[in-house]
């Protein structure tokens, strides 16, 4: 059933995922509060890591394209007001699940039950999505709505690419030392081998080094595979369990799963549904080294918030389509437009959402 | 930055509402979205190609016996023929799932290239047996009629009220009146004519072998000749009429002719370029190569091979799925499909 027998990709596959499972944990690297602590209250800290993360991806990808990795690597989605809706749908359902697709999957690593009620949710939701799709939103949503071709502009560039990366990279570096704000020898302090110990490894990480680090991981599976996402292979592996359930030609009956998920035709265990496995792993891992794990119950009240938002997270994604990872942090590395007009959306959907459920607590907007 | 996030996404979401406006009021782009399918006759798939990327999506197994196949879609009724070529059925598929559906038994030693009529209510097809130009009615399948043209016809071009017929072994091309049902001239030509096409100004083109030729004929005269370095086969015009595709098989190439018989432009191809087909909005032409399992990929405006596309083997003709089009099903759930349009990406 293993599609890839290739025992180099196979393993760097599981370490990369690994990788991104204990970066994701020990950085809190969520795009929920990401966006959340920035819009309700300020707070800058995941944002940061985030951003960093992104560039990083960007001049990492950018590199290896010049090098020789093909521009299939690069996915880019056409694009249209579908995006920014899908994306507005994804970032609500985001906040009112209570974490993004990246969050869901550490925080589910964590032992929350809250996040595996949302990650089982999303896969009803897929699999609704897939049933709605020839009448609905095949006609009535992507074929009006996304109508223009996906543009990359880091792979049109082609081997004057890096150069956007290292631009603004340089303007960074300007701005935060105009204003004082640059604290490279802060940070590289904090990774003097005499500094790390036991208890800082078990302690939150910086997320800044936790963004490289993810952008680097990023950059390594561009390599192997192309483009990092979660709901993608997250909807394979759902498409997958329901043909065992169901019988394949459950699958192969349907146009979304026959055509656009597995749009290969091969119904088989990909490279990305690995990765998307050994991340959760990781996730656990660092967690329960860093005594973080424990199992959580949910509580009766957020019982809804894990269900329906996991739902709406299923949907946004496969109108979007896309997830905040493949969209926000690959996409703006690719300087995909579809990638920036999908996090468009998806912030739009944060920033009212947030505004919503936080109007008694104070919302700073 | 509140402000200048807002500027940001209003100027987006007014862009996007402004581009999606735009796009939908031009009414041909709006209903018409076009998926490339290759017909593989050796390696007995179909392989969907994504027309945006340029590349192929997937192959397709189609469950039929060994032989050359000449593969038309219906789109009136969401229907595909195949001709198995030197054969006397016509196979009847559904687009989708290519399961065939039914066989109709039209005459001896079919050849594989056939033609509909412009509402897509009549299909054309050659017996060559039996000398006769065969019509079907594309709802029942049926034969409505059977005109007996000159010795060995092979091809049919589609005029305003009459078809042309190339007879091969006649060295003639039999013009057959669609009112009166029988065939009111004979063209003579000095060489055995194959392939035709025909223009909105009634225009004829005719591919010819012993010798290899190309003929233009307007008002049912010969007006012009060119010699060809081998024999030509697939033959195509571009969307303004102007100019005439013509693949030689034998040379790995396709030539770019001029009205006036000019080759303008020669370009290189795979291995035995055998049939060219023209997209729908006549932007790019998909040239078979038969004999390395893949299709050139003309821009029709710029006259260059823009991409060479792997298929199945034996890649004889594509042919092109108006997905917007209600008829085909393709947009309100078939439960059976497996060719769709694959320019949605599910994405991460």
């Amino acid at each position: 059933m293993l599609e890839y027998n290739n025992i180099f990709s196979l393993s760097a596959t599981l370490l990369i995922g690994l990788g991104f499972g204990i970066l994701l944990q020990k950085g809190r690297f969520c795009f929920t509060s990401a966006l959340r602590d920035f819009i309700a209250f300020k707070d800058t800290r995941v944002l940061n890591g985030v951003i960093i993360g992104i560039v990083t991806m960007m001049l990492g990808t950018s590199i290896a394209y010049v090098l020789g990795i093909s521009s299939s690597n690069f996915w880019v989605s056409n694009y249209g007001l579908s995006n920014i809706i899908g994306g507005f749908v994804f970032g609500i359902g985001m906040v009112y699940g209570g974490g993004c697709a990246s969050g869901t999957l550490y925080r589910a690593g964590e032992g929350y039950i809250h996040y595996w009620l949302v990650l089982i949710s999303a896969c009803v939701g897929y699999i609704a999505f897939a049933a709605l799709f020839p009448e609905i939103f095949l006609p009535y949503f992507f074929v009006p709505l996304q109508i223009f071709d996906g543009y990359s502009v880091i792979s049109s560039l082609e081997l004057f690419s890096p150069i956007v990366p290292v631009l603004l990279i340089f303007a960074s570096v300007l701005y935060l030392r105009n204003r004082n704000k640059l604290i490279i020898n802060q940070t590289i302090q904090s990774l003097k081998l005499s500094n790390i110990s036991s208890n800082s490894l078990k302690a939150e990480w910086d997320t800044k080094l936790v963004g490289v680090g993810m952008g680097v991981l990023a950059t390594l599976w561009f390599v192997i595979w192309g483009t990092l996402s979660v709901t993608g292979p997250q909807a394979r592996w759902t498409g997958l369990v329901y043909s065992e359930l169901f019988g394949i030609e459950t699958l192969q009956n349907n146009i979304y799963w026959n055509s656009v998920v597995f749009r290969d035709g091969i119904f088989s265990i990909s490279l990305d549904m690995i990765l998307f496995m050994s991340l959760i792993f990781g996730a656990f891992i660092s967690a329960y080294l860093s005594g973080d794990f424990k199992i959580r119950t949910i509580k009766t009240s957020r019982i809804p918030n894990a269900v329906i938002g996991g739902l709406i997270m299923g949907f946004g994604s496969r109108m979007a389509p896309g997830c905040n990872i493949s969209n926000t942090f690959s996409g703006l590395a690719f300087l995909s437009v579809a990638g920036f007009i999908t996090s468009l959306g998806l912030l739009l959907g944060v920033y009212v959402a947030t505004h919503w459920m936080f109007r008694k607590s104070g919302c700073a907007i | 930055m509140l402000l200048v996030s807002a500027i940001i996404t209003a100027l987006t979401i007014g862009f996007l509402i402004g581009g999606t406006f735009v796009y939908h009021t031009t009414k041909e782009v709006e209903v018409e979205q076009y998926q490339a399918v290759v017909f593989n006759t050796i390696g007995k798939t179909a392989t969907v190609i994504d027309n945006h990327l340029l590349t192929s999506l997937t192959n397709i197994n189609i469950e039929i016996e060994e032989g050359q196949y000449g593969a038309h879609y219906n789109e009136k009724n969401n229907k595909l023929y195949l001709i198995h070529d030197g054969e006397s059925e016509l196979l009847t598929l559904d687009p989708q799932s290519l399961i065939i559906q039914s066989r109709v038994r039209v005459g001896p030693n079919l050849q594989h290239a056939g033609i509909f009529d412009d509402k897509g209510e009549i299909f054309f097809l050659i017996s060559r047996d039996s000398n006769s130009l065969v019509m079907i009615n594309t709802t029942t399948d049926r034969i409505i009629s059977r005109i007996e043209v000159q010795e060995q016809p092979h091809h049919v071009a589609l005029l305003e009220d009459s078809v042309a017929v190339t007879n091969t072994e006649s060295q003639s091309i039999s013009i057959v009146d669609l009112k009166e049902l029988e065939v009111v001239n004979n063209i003579k030509i000095d060489a055995e004519p194959l392939m035709i096409v025909s223009d909105n100004n009634e225009r004829i083109f005719v591919g010819a072998i012993r010798p290899a030729k190309l003929f233009f004929i307007d008002n049912y005269e010969v007006k012009n000749s060119i010699n060809l370095e081998s024999d030509p086969h697939g033959m195509a015009l571009t969307g303004d009429g102007e100019n005439i595709i013509v693949t030689l098989p034998e040379e790995n190439k396709v030539l770019i002719i001029s009205m006036k018989g000019e080759v303008i432009k020669e370009l290189k191809t795979g291995d035995f370029p055998h049939n060219i087909d023209i997209e729908p909005n006549g932007n790019y032409g998909y040239i078979s190569n038969s004999n390395d399992a893949t299709v050139s990929v003309i821009d029709l405006i710029k006259f260059e091979i823009v991409a060479t596309i792997e298929t199945g083997n034996g890649s004889h003709n594509v042919q092109f799925y108006n997905i917007m089009n209600s008829n085909t099903e393709l947009n309100v759930a078939k439960d059976d499909s497996k060719i769709v349009s694959a320019n949605f990406n599910c994405g991460g």
